[in-house]
C-alpha cells in the first residue's frame, strides 16, 4: 500500500475531535475544576463562566462560583459546579 | 497551598473591588500583563479579586481599557500590619522577643523519652544516658546522638541497641535490652530427691523417676521422695536423673529475746522544693539529707510531651538506732518480734499457713517463740554415685 494512502486510513480511523489537546480539564468532585491551556475569559456571569479553551469554549455553570487563581494558561475554578458545556 | 498563603501574607495583598464594565475582559488583561490575581469574584457585574501591592499599582491600566473603575477594599499582610502598629512599641517588642525566645529555646532538649525497654527502668536509662549529654536542657548542637547511643551501649552491659533519634527539641532513646543467657540444667547426673526438712506431704509432681512416698505421708529429712533408680519389666534396672516438686506442710520455731531487736527512731528530717526550668535547677531551701532519699518530680505537659518546666520535691531522713523499748505491751512486742522476723527474712517459706507468738521466761530472762506451720518445697537433689564397668564378654 502506498504511504499516502496509509496515512488517509489512519486520520479516517482516528476520531475527529474540535478539542484542542492540549487542553486539560481536571475536576475534584462538583467542587473544583482546574483547566490547563485556558487562553482567556470570553464572558464572565455571576453563575457562569465562559472560556477560551483553544477550538473550543469551555462554560461553566454553578453557585458561588470563584476563580480560584488564573495564571500561566491555568485556571482554577471553585464552587458548586452544575455544568460544564463545550461550544465549538 | 498553606505556604503560598504565608507567604502572600508575608509580602502583603490588597483585597479590590472592580465595576461598572467588562470583567472578562479585565481579567484578561490583567493576565495578559503579569499581574496576580486570585479568589476572583462576580456578584452582579461586581467583581472582587485580590492581587499584590506591586499589581494593584499595575491594576489601572487594564481596568482603564476595560472600563472599570477599582477600589480597594482590604489590606492585609504583615507589612500593613507593622505600618499599623509602628508607633506601638510594645507589640513588636514583644514580637520580638518571643521570636527570638522561640529560637533560642528550640536549640535545646525540651523532652526526653525512652522506649523499647522492658525490665529497665525508665530512669535508669535516662541516668544512663544523661552521662553522655542526653539530658533535659542540653544544647541540641553539642550533643553527638549517634556517638552517645554507641558509647551508652558499649558501656552498658545491659543493652544490646540503642539509638537516640531527634523530633525537633524531642529526644527520644530507643533501646534494646540484652537477653541474658539462660543457665544450662545439667541433668546427665543420676540422682535422687530427698526431703531437706521434716513435714507432711502436701502434693507431688514428678519431673522424672519413681514417685517413693504419696501425698499425705509424714517424711523426715534425707527420706527418699523421688528415686532415680527406674526399674524394668524385664528385670534390668536403670539410673536417671530424678527431678520433681515435693511440697509439704513444715512446721517452724524460731525464739527470740526482745534485746536483740532494735528499731528506728526519726531524728531528723528535710523536704525541700526545686524550681526546674530547661534542665537549671533553682533551689528552694536548705540541702536534704542523703539517707532515705526520695525524689518527686512534677512537670508541665503538653498533650503526651513533657515539658522542661516543673518542681522537683526532694526528701530526706535521719533515723537513730534504738534498742527495744522494755515499757512496751506484749502485743506491741510480739507484733516487733514477728516484724523482725519477716523483715530479717528468716522466714523463706512459700506460704505461711498459719502463725503464733508466745511470751516465756525462764533463767536467761524474758524471749519469745514464734511459731509457723509454713507450706514448703522441701525437695532436695542427692547425687546417686555410679562406678561405670566395663563388661568383657
Amino acid at each position: 500500500m502506498p504511504k499516502r494512502k496509509k496515512q488517509q486510513n489512519k486520520r479516517k480511523n482516528t476520531p475527529v475531535t474540535p478539542f484542542n489537546p492540549e487542553t486539560k480539564l481536571e475536576m475534584l468532585g462538583n467542587r473544583e475544576l482546574i483547566i490547563d491551556g485556558c487562553k482567556g475569559i470570553v464572558d464572565y456571569g455571576e453563575n457562569y463562566i465562559k472560556l477560551n479553551t483553544g477550538t473550543v469554549m469551555t462554560g461553566v455553570c454553578g453557585d458561588g462560583l470563584l476563580i480560584k487563581s488564573f495564571d500561566n494558561e491555568i485556571a482554577v475554578i471553585s464552587g458548586e459546579i452544575t455544568e460544564i458545556s463545550f461550544v465549538s | 497551598m498553606i505556604i503560598i498563603e504565608i507567604l502572600r501574607y508575608l509580602f502583603g495583598y490588597i483585597e479590590f473591588r472592580a465595576f461598572g464594565g467588562f470583567p472578562d475582559r479585565f481579567v484578561n488583561l490583567c493576565t495578559k500583563e503579569g499581574i496576580p490575581l486570585w479568589n476572583i469574584k462576580n456578584a452582579g457585574g461586581r467583581i472582587t479579586a485580590c492581587t499584590t501591592i506591586k499589581g494593584y499599582l499595575a491594576v489601572r491600566g487594564p481596568a482603564r481599557k476595560s472600563g472599570m473603575r477599582c477600589m480597594a477594599l482590604r489590606k492585609r499582610g504583615l507589612i500593613f500590619f507593622l505600618k499599623r502598629n509602628k508607633k506601638r512599641v510594645g507589640i513588636l517588642a514583644g514580637a520580638a522577643v518571643s521570636v527570638a525566645l522561640i529560637f533560642i529555646l528550640s536549640q535545646f532538649v525540651w523532652s526526653v523519652s525512652v522506649v523499647g525497654n522492658t525490665t529497665l527502668e525508665d530512669e535508669y536509662i535516662l541516668s544512663e544516658f544523661e552521662k553522655y549529654g542526653i539530658k533535659v536542657g542540653a544544647r541540641i548542637s553539642s550533643v553527638d546522638l549517634k556517638e552517645a547511643a554507641q558509647t551508652a551501649v558499649t558501656e552498658n552491659e545491659k543493652l544490646s541497641w540503642a539509638a537516640v533519634n531527634r523530633k525537633g527539641s524531642v529526644l527520644v532513646i530507643e533501646v534494646r535490652e540484652i537477653t541474658v543467657q539462660p543457665q544450662m540444667y545439667d541433668n546427665s547426673k543420676p540422682t535422687n530427691v530427698v526431703a531437706s526438712e521434716d513435714g507432711l506431704i502436701l502434693s507431688l509432681d514428678i519431673l522424672h523417676g519413681t514417685a517413693e512416698i504419696q501425698p499425705g505421708s509424714a517424711v523426715t529429712a534425707g527420706d527418699l521422695l523421688i528415686s532415680g533408680v527406674i526399674r524394668h519389666r524385664d528385670g534390668s534396672e536403670s539410673v536417671v536423673h530424678a527431678d520433681g516438686h515435693v511440697k509439704a506442710l513444715v512446721k517452724k520455731k524460731e525464739t527470740f529475746s526482745a534485746e536483740d531487736f532494735s528499731f528506728y527512731k526519726l531524728s531528723y528530717e528535710n523536704k525541700r522544693k526545686i524550681i526546674f526550668f530547661f534542665g537549671i535547677k533553682i533551689p528552694l531551701g536548705k540541702s536534704v539529707p542523703e539517707t532515705n532519699f526520695s525524689e518527686h518530680k512534677s512537670f508541665l505537659e503538653s498533650g503526651e510531651m513533657q515539658l522542661p518546666i516543673g518542681i522537683i520535691t526532694q526528701y530526706g531522713a535521719v533515723y537513730s538506732e534504738e534498742k527495744t523499748n522494755p515499757e512496751l505491751s506484749f502485743q506491741d512486742k510480739a507484733a516487733l518480734l514477728g516484724g523482725a522476723m519477716y523483715a530479717k527474712k528468716l522466714l523463706d517459706y512459700s506460704e505461711i499457713k498459719t502463725s503464733s507468738v508466745t511470751e516465756k521466761t525462764d533463767e536467761f530472762g524474758k524471749h519469745y517463740e514464734f511459731y509457723a506451720e509454713c507450706e514448703q518445697e522441701i525437695g532436695r537433689l542427692q547425687e546417686i554415685y555410679v562406678e561405670k564397668t566395663n563388661d568383657i564378654a
